[in-house]
């Protein structure tokens, strides 16, 4: 296989400055409601409590009081006095502080309670660089959320996906970035005039892989985040497509036409051998790995139109998963090993809608506009991003898996699709102990 | 060592050093130190594919009457096929939704394609598929495929080596028309000849 080192930093280079920008679409009735109070600045470090309110009030979940109708400002345990958050009809408290540590060190201290029970729930010490204080809120705001929801966060998770300049026009421009859960610190890791689709995370989130058409054709990439280094894992005659790691971060499912038709295979990483799973005339691809790493899902037309497969890779005996409308493809499964998501068609409109896997249940519709696609689950299960539509642009939405939540994250600067959420990442540059 | 030795010895090292600097950047190489969550600069794919250039060769002799070069919109040249009639035939194809079988209408076209790449042992054709924007992205990677395949079978059938013949699907992924409606997804379902 050929390997390729691109020398970076050789190209002048502006990078676009675009977040996204999120607001709540559709609400629950079942809102808590939360106050978060200020935790202070120091200079030239931001005011955490902003992030962590944000992170909060986006999962959907939680209310957030505004901070001038509150009676107090406690940033300290012993100035907590819960009468005057349970007046306000305050469900949890959030309190904090923070502390230099030195010249480029930084502690917040973090206290959460519960109102009703007026108690103290869970509390912390996360510090780290000052600039890395959007990454500390993140990682408060992971702590609160488990502690209230019993769900672990997913806050502090990253997000990929491919924002597209000029779709349409002779010169389109493909970006592959990467961008905070928030769509903040947005990082473009590849550019290119040739279309880059399906971006899969390797479960350690320290490397990803596309496909790209760079060459001219499909060709499936690795690609190491930090270095930029980026490796041909497949480049054969035909498409090179759809890669989906396994959950051990040691094989890839992909699909694969060098045998004159679409089929899945899958390519050990190591010794570099590809494995055909399926050996139909019809098309089938899309492949996706169930959780215990045992099975794939995958689109195929072999029954006329396209429909979810499942096929057990040690026997290689295949079931047919849905039997309701005649486009149902691009199945992600769920931490929970028990549901799946995909895009369904309900007369001329696409939609992802969440399902379980052991029966060829009715699907349940999540998403509303007409041409959703693409889901991708966060890694604690509980939210759903997807590519959509507003107006003729690509855009990104979020839905909870219960449907209840919706979020939109609207780009100013291009088509924006093919989101794929991280992994829960691991990070040495925080440190953070319960008090 | 001569002189010229050691000269030519302190010049790799000096590009050594150079180009160890291009590298990605290591801590040691930084100005600012430990800053591991820096994001790297984007690897940026230059505009033309990486394949190797080929070397330019003289035309093969063309046999008169079937080729023509002209531009396209955009100024970039391209091979036409010509009918009988010494006019330009179509060379993009059309489908319906979800499908790829091509429309009868088409054949004529297809078929004066065949005749002069049949003609013409050393030319050679790429063959795209392209589909609409609906439906999700990797299946129609496939379908673009199925069509683009569609077309290569019909020159097949009519003679065309093929060898002659490289199929490539772009699937959704570069529509001619970025407009959501019929009309537009009419235009971008397609399979396009490109004579080399």
């Amino acid at each position: 296989m050929k390997k390729l080192v691109v020398l970076v930093g050789i190209f002048v280079f502006s990078w676009p400055l675009v977040a996204f920008e999120i607001f709540i679409d559709r609400g629950t009735d079942q809102v808590s409601q939360i106050a978060v109070v200020p935790f202070g600045t120091i200079a030239g470090v931001n005011d955490p409590s902003d992030v962590i309110e944000f992170d909060l009030e986006r999962s959907g979940l939680f209310n957030a009081l505004a901070e001038e109708n509150m009676l107090s400002m406690p940033q300290t345990t012993d100035e907590v006095n819960f009468r005057d958050w349970d007046v306000l009809g305050a469900k949890y408290l959030i309190i904090g502080s923070m502390e230099e540590r030195s010249e480029t060190e930084i502690a917040v201290t973090y206290h959460v309670f519960d109102i009703e029970l007026q108690r103290r729930l869970v509390g912390g010490v996360a510090s780290g660089r000052k600039d890395l204080i959007r990454d500390i809120a993140h990682l408060i705001a992971d702590q609160i959320f488990e502690a209230i929801t019993n769900v672990k966060g997913a806050f502090s998770t990253k997000i990929m996906y491919v924002l597209v300049q000029g779709r349409g026009t002779e010169f389109p421009t493909y970006h592959l970035n990467i961008a905070d859960s928030d769509g903040e610190n947005m990082q473009t890791i590849l550019q290119s005039n040739w279309p880059i689709l399906s971006p899969a995370w390797a479960p350690d989130g320290q490397s990803v892989c596309y496909v790209s058409f760079e060459s001219g054709r499909s060709q499936v990439i690795g690609h190491e985040i930090l270095t930029g280094e980026r490796e041909v894992l497949a480049a054969f005659e035909g498409n090179n497509s759809s890669p989906d790691f396994s959950p051990d971060g040691e094989q890839i499912a992909l699909t694969l036409t060098r045998d004159g038709n679409p089929e899945v295979y899958t390519m050990n990483l190591t010794d570099r051998s590809f494995r055909r799973i399926t050996t139909h005339r019809g098309i089938d691809t899309e492949p996706t790995w169930t959780a215990d790493g045992s099975s794939l899902i995958f689109t195929s037309d072999r029954s006329g139109n396209p429909q979810l497969y499942q096929v057990d890779l040690k026997s290689l005996s295949t079931n047919r998963l849905t039997f309701i409308g005649s486009y149902n493809a691009r199945a992600r499964t769920l931490p929970d090993k028990k549901h799946l998501l995909y895009v369904h068609r309900i007369r001329q409109n696409y939609h992802i809608v969440w399902a379980s896997l052991d029966e060829s249940s009715e699907p349940i519709v999540l998403t509303g506009s007409v041409m959703d696609e693409s889901p991708s689950v966060a890694p604690n299960g509980s939210m759903v991003m997807y590519a959509t539509k507003q107006g003729s642009r690509g855009i990104l939405g979020i839905v909870s898996v219960d449907g209840q939540v919706e979020l939109r994250l609207p780009s100013e600067d291009g088509d924006v699709q093919e989101p794929a959420w991280s992994p829960y990442l691991s990070t040495t540059l925080i440190k953070h102990r319960k008090i | 060592m001569t002189i010229r030795q050691i000269a030519t010895w302190f010049l790799l090292l000096a590009m050594a050093f150079l180009l160890s600097a291009c590298l990605p950047c290591t801590d040691e190489s930084m100005d600012e130190p430990e800053v591991p969550v820096e994001p790297e600069p984007p690897v940026v794919i230059p505009s033309e594919p990486e394949e190797p250039k080929e070397p330019v060769v003289p035309q093969p002799p063309t046999k008169p009457g079937y080729f023509e070069t002209t531009q396209d919109e955009e100024g970039n040249p391209i091979i036409e096929v010509l009918g009988e009639d010494g006019r330009p035939v179509s060379h993009v194809f059309n489908f319906e939704f979800d499908e790829a079988d091509l429309a009868s209408g088409d054949f004529s076209a297809l078929s004066r394609h065949a005749e002069a790449l049949v003609a013409n042992r050393d030319r050679s054709a790429i063959i795209e598929g392209h589909c609409d924007e609906r439906g999700t992205r990797e299946y129609n990677l496939a379908l673009g495929e199925r069509r683009a395949q569609a077309v290569a079978d019909f020159l097949m059938s009519a003679g065309v080596r093929s060898s002659q013949l490289t199929v490539v699907s772009f699937g959704e992924e570069v529509p001619i028309d970025a407009g959501n409606n019929e009309a537009a997804w009419a235009k971008n379902r397609r399979a396009v000849i490109k004579i080399k």
